[in-house]
């Protein structure tokens, strides 16, 4: 038996995970020497630096600014993190407000909710601010180019980076954030069979990389199959008998945002697979109850393969059990290769 | 054999020590006001809720959210979150749902820049929302006993759920400030049991045929359904690990990934009775029989073994990949970014140990599958003038699959010269290929490219013009020696699908931006692989119309594995349906958004799409088009927020969207299946007072799906008398006629909270719901008549599902 020796190799992979990760954080702090001197901050509410900005603004402005103390941004102990002017630029009109203005101008670099420009600072310009220092991670390393970045969603588009709780990084409040644009998939979820997001144990990013990919749709690995894999690795095969589309792309037959049809199925079977296969005659769907006589069983015999049976509970699937493969081997008829079995 | 996936389940007394820690902690935390607004919070939520209905009532409502079968609930979360202000060191906890099956946890910390560690376990069960009424014994195990009820709704109900148990953890460290190492590992077990079956009508060559007058047969039962459920006990471990190294100009990351598959469970042989329901709900004494040598030489099988032979269920499986990936600055206004992957997916598992050990072919006791993927991706992205953006990419993937050639798939052909009693043989015969066959191999190659330009006008809008290419090249089967498909048209060895899209987005004022987009893309390929089975050299003369075919399409060969253009296609089989995935298509789609603030209290979205992909493959004009022939998509959308005062906020949405697709059977019917889909809501939320937060929603979901089916008409003669429409079947007809009735979902929830704060770390939350779903079906079963499976099996779903929910908790914040 196979099973026993995989398993096993897992465990070690385990042990070894284990082991590394031990060693890795005894290694030494490469950051310690960048850590500022908090005394420098004596003015500073929040953020070293900021007391030129705090003294107007505070908890109770339209946009709170304080909070973002109780984000990695406030850390200041590390010494990375930014001051407001990092983000928003130096802003000396904004402090200074030139005599005769009218209105203040505004700060050098604004950042908006809704993807678009905000005052003059281009959304390109708000997620360039941001890739000042994040451009280290490597789920960031495809968003040149990508879908988002290309159509002007800028990072303050999904994130709240002054507020303690970012709903973007939460799963549970995710959906709200994505599905405010995403609007056709915001009906979609709630169809009966669907994932389960806004029961907040799916977030969109468990399958979707919204900073970039290569997959298509910016899935999170570098094709639809090998994202699907990651929590449906048995259709992975390869099996003694496949079936081509699966391995093609499981989209082909799922819309994995929800469907009225059981198993997030795009059209219900038999239609979904008469897209493609010839079989069982001249078939006309029916239900049990409303058959005409000529079509209602008479017989004890049989129930036939082109009446309710082809129709109703799992359709074609009644028989062709196996429809992401089977790796039945047997040559005995009736062999299992129209994934009988 | 069957081996047990354990788990070690969240202890609630283990949890609770934590959260004992974790506030006694807190105690000790600073109480600044300013600082409170400034320093991470932590909180505990703890209550109870209460659930109207049985299961039945919630089978939508609960079938992911932990509360499916009790009327009380625990409602216990803990977010715990602490920063050492010198170090910069986090520690976290999270803990959610701990009183539901669908429970949470997790742990970590972290010192920014630097390093973290974190682990967490993740509980999702999935009620399934249908009971089963059976009497089956043992459902749910490898070995299920299908015992006949006597009465339909008779039996007893199973309520099937799969729960999935997820471990994880993970590490990550700076080594240098250019460098990071990341792993992970997970760890999820998932166990339950869920809706499966299976069916077969006997074919000739296994029970014998029906006019065979050696026996009686129409005193037994030909075909079967039945429903048997899958066991499942398996377990998918990941392993990542990456180390990303990051300068000025260069991003690189070199990571391994791996996925290994386990299943405890090889196969499930149901025990079958000889005796089962027949079309007309009666009894039927017992199945076809294994018939004798006077039937079948050499004897056949009977139905009831048929049934009881093994069912597959998944065998183990693994994947491990290699990949580099990251993006390279040439300037500041230029970078490239790229990937290249090598994965390698294999399945060994044993044959024997699945339990299927029967007669695979010779020499093989596993498949030795491997599949080898090769992935590459490269893209440049460029800003050469401040107005100006360009885009190309292109990406490619070449899955090779190595998995060793073996005759495992074999179609019984009658012995010809034929014999009385009827034989049949697993073996190709001179001249009748197509009896015993290798296994279908899935390679295929991908390929992807984009250009793009996008241009800032001076009025201030943006135009993007982009151009899209894919290709997908399949193996497909060169003669029905290699591989003998069967039950579809033909295959397509490529498909490439180009098109170009216009995007205008503009800036009208502040107060207004808006968008408008086209797509057009059309679809093309090779020409066709034929399936059809015509050939020159059966042992019997063709008929005068097939030697036609033969001689006009196939060059006077076996028509099988030929590559004939689509037109030659039809004329050999004029009801040939062309699978969806590969057919020529044109896709058209257009999209246009707004995004509206008129005053700084109120903001409108609207968002249109409408899209049409079309079949434009040839037609046989005396048949008309098969298989799919055309999808439309329209949808609007509008969302609105409106703030009634500082404190008091409005919100609402609504979408309609309708998807009419167009299906025809080969010889049946001819489909319309419309699928409209509205969604509403309405969220109003704010403060009645410094200490009182309210809110409430209320949703609605209304899907109509509806399926029209016309009977098609049906073709008569033959190539070379030509061929003729003839009309469909009066029994057709009046089918069609009847029709299928609409599936309805509608669901309503009107929800409400109000939360009041005691002091400045504790509140007190009340929430109600309301949901009111409307599930109406037809798939198990229409206006009281069950769909009814061969033992009598039913399964059903409670139409109208009405349930309260009623919660109250406190809230600590420390």
């Amino acid at each position: 038996m196979k099973s026993k020796p995989i398993q096993h190799t897992a465990h070690h992979w385990l042990a070894g995970f284990l082991l590394v990760a031990g060693m890795v954080l005894f290694l030494p702090d490469t950051h310690a020497a960048d850590a500022p001197a908090l005394a420098s901050a004596k003015k500073d509410l929040v953020l070293s630096g900021d007391a030129k900005c705090t003294r107007c603004h505070g908890e109770d402005d339209e946009a709170p600014v304080l909070a973002i103390g109780k984000t990695k941004h406030g850390t200041r102990a590390d010494g990375r993190t930014p001051t407001c002017t990092s983000c928003h630029g130096e802003s000396d009109k904004h402090i200074n407000k030139p005599e005769g203005a009218k209105e203040r101008p505004k700060p050098d670099v604004m950042f908006s909710s809704n993807g678009k420009s905000a005052g003059k600072t281009e959304a390109a310009v708000q997620t360039a601010t941001c890739l000042t220092c994040h451009t280290k991670d490597a789920q960031r390393s495809h968003w040149a180019g990508s879908i988002h970045d290309s159509r002007d969603v800028s990072c303050s588009s999904c994130h709240q980076v002054h507020a303690a709780h970012d709903k973007v990084r939460d799963k549970r409040t995710q959906p709200e954030v994505c599905l405010a644009c995403h609007k056709k998939q915001r009906a979609e979820i709630s169809r009966p069979s669907h994932h389960p997001v806004l029961e907040g144990k799916v977030a969109c990013s468990d399958c979707h990389n919204a900073h970039g990919s290569v997959g298509p749709k910016l899935m999170k690995r570098d094709s639809v199959v090998e994202t699907c894999y990651q929590c449906h690795a048995e259709k992975r095969g390869p099996f003694v008998h496949n079936h081509q589309p699966v391995n093609e792309d499981c989209s082909h037959c799922h819309n994995p945002h929800g469907t009225v049809a059981e198993s997030m199925l795009k059209v219900r079977p038999p239609f979904l697979c008469h897209q493609c296969h010839t079989p069982h005659g001249g078939f006309i769907p029916q239900v049990i109850g409303a058959q005409v006589p000529g079509l209602t069983p008479t017989s004890p015999i049989g129930r036939g393969k082109g009446t309710t049976n082809v129709t109703q509970g799992r359709s074609c699937l009644n028989c062709h059990t196996e429809v992401h493969g089977s790796n039945n081997p047997s040559t005995t008829n009736p062999t299992p290769q129209f994934m009988l079995r | 054999m069957t081996t047990t996936n354990r788990m070690v389940r969240m202890s609630p007394a283990l949890i609770a020590v934590a959260v004992l820690a974790a506030i006694g902690q807190a105690r000790a935390a600073a109480t600044d006001p300013l600082k409170q607004l400034m320093e991470p919070e932590s909180s505990v939520e703890v209550g109870l809720a209460g659930v109207s209905g049985d299961r039945r009532d919630r089978a939508q409502f609960g079938m992911f959210n932990g509360m499916r079968n009790d009327r009380g609930y625990l409602l216990l979360d803990i977010d715990y979150l602490r920063r050492d202000n010198a170090t910069g060191t986090w520690a976290s906890m999270q803990a959610r749902n701990l009183g539901q099956d669908n429970r949470e946890f997790a742990i970590g910390m972290h010192k920014q820049g630097n390093w973290k560690i974190f682990g967490e376990y993740n509980e999702i069960t999935r009620h399934s929302p249908f009971t089963v009424n059976t009497a089956m014994r043992d459902a749910g195990s490898t070995r299920p006993t299908v015992v006949p009820l006597a009465v339909p709704g008779s039996g007893s109900d199973l309520d099937f759920k799969l729960a999935r148990k997820a471990a994880s953890a993970g590490i990550e460290k700076w080594l240098t400030p250019n460098l990071q190492f990341e792993a992970s590992f997970k760890n999820e077990d998932k166990t339950g049991v869920r809706m499966w079956g299976r069916g077969y009508d006997c074919a000739a060559f296994v029970c014998g045929s029906s006019t065979t007058a050696a026996i009686n047969q129409t005193n037994f039962l030909k075909n079967a359904i039945l429903m048997i459920p899958e066991p499942i006990n398996s377990t998918i471990k990941q392993f990542d690990a990456k180390l990303s190294f990051h300068n000025k100009k260069l991003s690189l990351t070199a990571a391994y990934y791996a996925s290994f598959y386990t299943n405890a469970n090889g196969n499930v042989s149901p025990i079958v009775p000889n005796s089962l329901y027949g079309g007309n709900g009666t009894l039927v004494a017992a199945l076809y029989p294994a018939v004798g040598s006077n039937i079948i030489a050499g004897g056949g099988t009977s139905l009831q073994n048929v049934l009881q032979s093994p069912m597959a269920l998944q065998p183990d499986n693994q994947a491990h990949q290699f990949s580099l990936a990251g993006n390279y600055a040439f300037t500041r206004s230029t970078r490239a970014t790229f990937r290249y992957a090598l994965t390698r997916a294999t399945q060994d598992r044993d044959f024997a140990a699945m339990g299927l050990g029967e007669s695979p072919p010779a020499g093989r006791t596993n498949l030795d599958g491997r599949v080898d993927t090769t992935a590459a991706q490269i893209g440049i992205t460029s800003r050469p003038i401040r107005d100006l953006s360009l885009l190309a990419n292109f990406s490619y993937a070449d899955k090779v699959d190595k998995t060793p050639q073996a005759l495992y798939n074999a179609a019984a052909k009658a012995i010809f010269p034929a014999t009385v009693p009827p034989s049949f043989t697993n073996s190709n015969q001179p001249g009748i290929p197509g009896a015993i066959w290798n296994n279908l191999h899935i390679s295929n190659t991908n390929l992807m490219g984009k250009l793009e330009a996008s241009y800032r006008l001076p009025d201030g809008s943006r135009a993007t013009f982009g151009v899209d290419y894919r290709s997908i090249e399949r193996v497909v089967p060169e003669s029905r020696v290699e591989e003998a498909l069967g039950g579809l048209g033909p295959l397509r060895q490529k498909t490439s699908e180009t098109g170009y899209r216009v995007d205008v987005r503009r800036n009208m004022s502040e107060t207004l931006n808006g968008s408008i987009g086209f797509s057009s893309s059309t679809r093309g390929g090779s020409d066709w692989t034929n399936l059809s089975t015509l050939t020159p050299v059966l042992p019997t003369p063709n008929t005068p119309a097939n030697a036609f075919l033969i001689n006009t399409y196939c060059g006077g060969r076996e028509c099988y594995g030929q590559v004939l253009s689509a037109n030659a296609i039809l004329q050999l089989s004029a009801n040939t349906p062309f699978p969806v995935h590969m057919v020529d298509l044109r896709r058209d789609k257009w999209k246009m958004s707004i995004d509206w603030t008129p005053v700084e209290k109120l903001s409108v979205q609207m968002q249109v799409e409408e899209g049409k992909d079309k079949n434009t493959m040839p037609v046989d004009p005396v048949a008309g088009g098969k298989g799919w022939r055309q999808t439309r998509v329209v949808f609007y959308g509008m969302d609105v927020s409106y703030a009634l005062s500082e404190t008091w906020k409005l919100t609402g949405y609504a979408s309609l969207g309708s998807q009419t697709s167009f299906i025809n059977h080969s010889t049946g019917y001819m489909a319309d299946i419309n699928n409209r889909s509205e969604a509403y809501g309405l969220s109003l939320a704010g403060r009645a007072s410094s200490k009182l937060q309210i809110g409430s929603n209320l949703s609605l979901v209304n899907e109509i799906n509806r399926y029209a089916a016309a009977a098609n008409t049906g073709t008569s003669g033959d190539r070379l008398t030509g061929l003729t429409v003839t009309p469909a079947s009066a029994n057709n007809l009046a089918q069609a006629a009847v029709g299928l009735p609409n599936v309805i979902y509608r669901k309503t929830i009107f929800s409400v909270f109000g939360q009041y704060a005691l002091n400045k770390k504790a509140d007190v939350r009340m929430d109600f719901a309301y949901q009111r779903a409307k599930f109406d079906d037809w798939i198990w079963g229409i206006a009281g008549n069950p769909f009814v499976y061969s033992d009598n099996t039913t399964v059903n779903q409670q139409v109208n599902q009405n349930v309260t929910f009623v919660g109250a908790r406190y809230i600590y914040r420390f």
